[in-house]
């Protein structure tokens, strides 16, 4: 649109300044100002060649009467003339062609004319001349003749008649009129007669030569007058005259178009002003125009851009917040869909067991009807961009082949523009959010798909997020469950009770809530190791069922002393026993360990005494006690099949090594059990005990078992 | 388009300014007042006040002095000069102007009719040329208005210098140092047009100012002896003056020869020169009339008249009161006028013509 109206400002200012510049140009040079100048070098020479004629006229006169003697000046006014001519002939620039030319045309009449007073001038010089000469010397000679005449007697008469004669031609010269010629012409015959050869007075040579003088002035002189009217009324004058008329009328005829030109270069000047301001106006408007929908398109993108940071937030903070993973979609779904302005949002999830992507719709989707389904990977666009893990954007989806109507056919809508992006999670294609047809049937820009893609990485994030707080709540209810059958199982254990030792319920629970513990851990225990000295080799000779029987006796003898002391027979060696007593908390694992140590030997003392009589066989054994206190590692150890609950470590090794060094009938105990035990048992240090795995000897005490009673 | 605008725009804006411009210049230069102030015309031949103040004394006394001083171009004079001696203006590079015009003999070859290329002989008495720049036209008939134009016919003429313009100018373009001269005063160079302005303004500076007669117009009146202005007042008295008169003391109008009498008539064998100005107008008027010649040296350019027929002075001055006064001089008039005329002979460069022109001439070897 403003590119339109720029272009069209330019194709009007360009018409403009084609028509009106060559126009003006033209009208600058039609008005250009008349060469004064030239228009005063016409004038003036017309001027002075009317001064000169006038001039010239008076030259002429004077000549003939004598005022002027030389021909001088009538010579030079001619010259100047002449001169003057040739300026007239080519008049100023500025005169119309048709004036130049009538103009050249009157002067060349004019020339024609002084071409003419030039040749009467000429014989009016000599004709003027030879009167001048002749009335100049006709008085010379008549006075020689009368001279001579008067010299003789009968000349008088003759002296007289030649008198008359001098004063009749000198008159006759002066006047304008010629009465007298008819006169002096008589008076010259009665000379001619009077003096004949027969009228006896001398005739000299000379009164021919008068008379001929006398004729020459008759002759010459109307001549003279007739070639000066003549000279004076060649018309150059009025020829002139004409000839300044006639460039007056041009003169002005050149100054009124020009100021025409003038007036027009004036009126195209405003045209072109009011032209550039109507141009400027327009201009200021489209540009007033332009700002404003550039303005508008800011503000939109603007809006946008909000709108889109907005939705960006939400799924934010629904990642931070929201963790139910179909609340989480709800809300990218909801907001994409806003966002992208788009027909229908879908985001599809990869199902992990079936490998199919299953389709979860925005509410506000106008494809509602597919929730749930699911499609092939690599089945239509969504599919494509699941198995590429590339975006995807069409802008036309019946025109590619990678389009898969079914579904429109489902939602009964009809696809144009689709852009697939593909949800990420460890690399992985977790799903695909889709977006179609936006609204108001624009295609998807590159900038919808960045857009989206960003929605998608957030999404991405979020449905992590959210099955993973999923998954962790799972594992709290099935601890949550745990817990409150172990409640439950409190509640019969003590039913139990009645019928059950305590000890065994407890291990039952103990054991239970063991066997829930993953992995081992670390207590702190008192381990005892007692052994039979000498029943391997007794055992070789005896009848099976009887080891047996002495041995279930001895055990459970032995477990009860254990139980009673709060221990744990961890395990039955064989002929031996390994008992635990974990601290609780009480601190007197280790002296109850010491003390069931104590009253084995005492116990065994007693039954000694009793198989004396029952099993003399068995009657001299006697067993070994070994203690240690230290850290163990407890736990459930062994195969998933066969699996003991037991300690193992380095004391337990050390409780065994002590047991091992024992003499039969005493109990050895480590130092770190004497350290537990000393205020309340007596021992006294034995030399110290090498042990495997340790660098230093291990300190043993032997308890005293006549030392403590309790 | 949103980055193109604003350059799109300073074009525009730009445009629409310098239109602008050109518009407020074209008004001012239009709206400049027109210049009412009267121009001075050119002054080409003399000053506009000429008419309304020229005393009409001017001409009020028959003989004028020559001036003292004329003012010329000396270099177009220097030229002119070397032009007037160089016999190539001639068609067999045999004749220049100074043959016939010799400055050593009156500006005349006193002969009675000059003999041209390959010794044709002309039909006519070759005229001086000192002082012809007075004339009102130039050649016996007058046919030439100015000495511009005189100078076309000799050089054309196949019996004096039977050459041509053409010719000439290329002979002289071969000459470098008339190259390098008629480069300095004429743009155009060597032309007939130079070539006669050259020569014409050389032919100016030929006035022989300061005779004794002009020393006595001056007021010097012991310039003339008794005899002399004897001679001078029958110059005046006989009407001689009316004719030969002017600046030039003649040239300046054409006159019958024979006015009282008929000198072709018993001269006799009439040729086609003797019809004198009738060859130029073909008027029955000027049959026989001839330009009045100046009478300045006219002792020094014998022999006299048109066909060089009379050899003196004396006989000249016989056969002018014969023909144009119809009067038979008496010897003391005729020595009287002959002592007049005499003291026209005037000074050509400082000195006169008559004293010693052949020891003075520079020319002398080139001819």
């Amino acid at each position: 649109m403003s590119r339109f109206g720029l272009s069209q400002h330019h194709i009007l200012a360009g018409c403009a300044a084609l028509l009106l510049v060559p126009l003006a140009v033209f009208l600058f040079f039609m008005s250009a100002p008349l060469d004064f100048d030239e228009h005063q070098r016409f004038l003036g020479s017309l001027r002075q060649i009317q001064a000169s004629e006038a001039v010239l006229n008076q030259y002429l006169l004077r000549l003939r009467s004598g005022a002027v003697t030389s021909v001088d000046p009538i010579n030079a006014e001619f010259a100047r003339i002449d001169a003057l001519e040739r300026v007239l002939g080519s008049p100023p620039q500025f005169v119309a062609e048709s004036g130049r030319r009538a103009i050249a045309e009157r002067v060349a009449e004019y020339s024609e004319l002084m071409d003419r007073k030039v040749l009467v001038a000429e014989r009016f010089k000599a004709e003027n001349a030879n009167l001048r000469t002749a009335v100049s010397y006709f008085p010379v000679i008549s006075q020689e003749l009368v001279d001579e005449a008067i010299r003789q007697q009968e000349g008088r008469a003759l002296a007289t008649d030649l008198q008359s004669l001098v004063r009749d031609v000198l008159l006759f010269n002066v006047k304008a009129d010629e009465v007298l010629a008819p006169i002096i012409l008589h008076r010259l015959s009665r000379l001619e007669s009077g003096t004949g050869p027969d009228s006896g007075v001398l005739v000299p040579v000379s009164l021919e030569n008068l008379i001929a003088q006398v004729r020459t002035i008759v002759r010459v002189k109307p001549e003279v007058e007739s070639l000066l009217n003549e000279l004076l009324f060649i018309p150059t004058g009025e020829q002139t005259a004409e000839i300044g008329a006639l460039y007056d009328r041009y003169y002005d005829y050149a100054l009124e178009s020009r100021n025409f030109y003038r007036l027009l270069l004036y009126l195209v000047a405003i045209v072109a002003l009011a032209f550039a301001a109507w141009l400027i106006i327009r201009q200021l408007g489209h540009q007033i125009q332009r700002a404003t929908l550039r303005i508008g398109v800011q503000n939109e993108q603007l809006q946008t851009q909000i709108a889109e940071i907005r939705a960006l937030n939400e799924v934010a903070v629904a990642v931070s917040s929201v963790l139910d993973v179909n609340r989480v979609m709800e809300i990218i779904l909801e907001r994409t869909q806003q966002v992208m302005q788009a027909d229908a949002c879908s985001l599809l999830q990869l199902d992990e067991e079936s490998g199919k992507l299953r389709f979860h719709v925005g509410a506000a989707s106008s494809s509602r009807m597919l929730e749930g389904l699911t499609l092939d990977v690599g089945q239509g666009i969504a599919g494509q961009a699941a198995s590429t893990g590339q975006t995807v954007l069409v802008n036309d989806a019946y025109e590619d082949e990678r389009f898969d109507p079914e579904f429109d056919r489902i939602t009964g809508t009809r696809t144009c523009s689709v852009i697939a992006v593909p949800l990420m999670s460890k690399r992985e294609v977790v799903g695909v959010l889709e977006v179609l047809n936006k609204r108001g049937g624009e295609p998807f820009s590159d900038g919808d798909r960045q857009l989206l893609e960003s929605m998608a990485a957030q999404a991405s994030v979020a449905i992590e997020n959210s099955r993973l707080y999923e998954r962790s709540r799972e594992g709290a209810e099935r601890l949550r469950v745990a817990l409150e059958q172990e409640r439950h199982l409190s509640i019969e254990k003590d039913k139990l009770k009645a019928y059950i030792p305590k000890n065994v319920v407890d291990e039952i629970s103990r054991n239970r809530e063991q066997s829930l513990a993953l992995g081992g851990r670390i207590v702190r225990a008192t381990i005892l190791f007692i052994d039979m000295e000498g029943f391997t080799r007794l055992s070789e000779n005896l009848d099976p069922q009887e080891i047996v029987e002495f041995l279930n006796e001895f055990m459970t003898e032995m477990t009860a002393i254990v139980d009673a002391r709060n221990g744990i027979v961890d395990k039955y060696l064989g002929d031996g026993i390994m008992a635990v007593f974990v601290d609780a908390g009480d601190e007197e694992y280790s002296l109850n360990a010491v003390r069931a140590a104590i009253e084995m030997q005492a116990r065994l003392t007693e039954l000694r005494s009793r198989w004396r009589k029952e099993r003399p066989k068995f009657a001299e054994l006697a067993i070994r006690v070994g203690i240690n206190t230290g850290r163990v590692v407890a736990g459930n150890i062994g195969s998933p099949t066969r699996m003991d609950y037991t300690v193992v470590g380095d004391n337990v090794n050390v409780a065994s090594r002590i047991e091992g060094a024992c003499k039969p009938g005493e109990i050895y105990i480590s130092l770190s059990t004497y350290e537990d035990v000393r205020h309340s048992i007596e021992a006294r240090e034995i030399e110290p005990l090498a042990v495997k795995n340790r660098e230093r000897p291990v300190q043993v005490y032997v308890v005293s078992t006549e030392s403590d009673a309790a | 388009m949103v980055e193109r605008g604003p350059s799109r725009a300073i074009w525009f804006w730009g445009a629409l300014l310098l239109a602008f411009a050109i518009g407020v210049g074209i008004s001012i230069a239009l709206f400049r007042p027109a210049p009412h102030e009267p121009v001075a015309v050119a002054p080409s031949s003399r000053s506009v006040d000429h008419p309304a103040n020229a005393p009409l004394a001017a001409g009020s006394s028959p003989l004028v002095a020559i001036p003292l001083h004329i003012e010329l171009d000396l270099a177009k004079v220097d030229l002119g000069e070397r032009l007037f001696h160089d016999v190539r203006l001639s068609g067999d590079d045999t004749i220049s102007c100074a043959k016939c015009h010799d400055l050593r003999r009156g500006g005349t070859d006193r002969l009675p009719f000059s003999v041209g290329i390959n010794g044709a002989l002309g039909d006519i008495n070759a005229p001086t040329v000192f002082n012809s720049g007075f004339n009102f036209t130039q050649f016996w008939d007058g046919r030439a208005p100015t000495l511009e134009a005189q100078i076309d016919g000799p050089v054309n003429n196949p019996i004096e210098m039977g050459s041509s313009w053409e010719q000439v100018t290329a002979k002289l373009s071969a000459d470098d140092g008339y190259v390098s001269d008629f480069a300095e005063l004429y743009p155009e160079g060597i032309t007939r047009d130079s070539i006669v302005d050259a020569i014409a303004t050389f032919e100016r500076s030929l006035s022989t100012p300061n005779s004794r007669f002009d020393q006595f117009l001056r007021g010097d009146t012991t310039a003339l002896s008794e005899e002399e202005k004897m001679g001078y007042g029958l110059f005046l008295g006989l009407g001689c003056v009316e004719c030969h008169q002017g600046i030039g003391i003649g040239g300046n109008m054409f006159q019958r020869m024979g006015a009282k009498n008929e000198y072709f008539d018993e001269r006799g064998t009439g040729t086609d020169a003797d019809l004198g100005r009738f060859n130029v107008t073909g008027d029955e008027f000027d049959r026989h009339r001839f330009k009045v010649p100046s009478l300045r040296n006219v002792a020094q350019t014998a022999p006299y008249f048109h066909d060089g027929s009379a050899p003196t002075l004396d006989e000249a001055v016989g056969v002018m009161a014969r023909y144009q006064l119809a009067r038979e001089l008496k010897e003391e008039e005729r020595r009287r006028l002959v002592a007049f005329l005499r003291t026209l002979t005037g000074e050509y460069q400082g000195k006169s013509l008559g004293a010693s022109a052949q020891a003075r001439s520079p020319f002398r070897g080139r001819e």
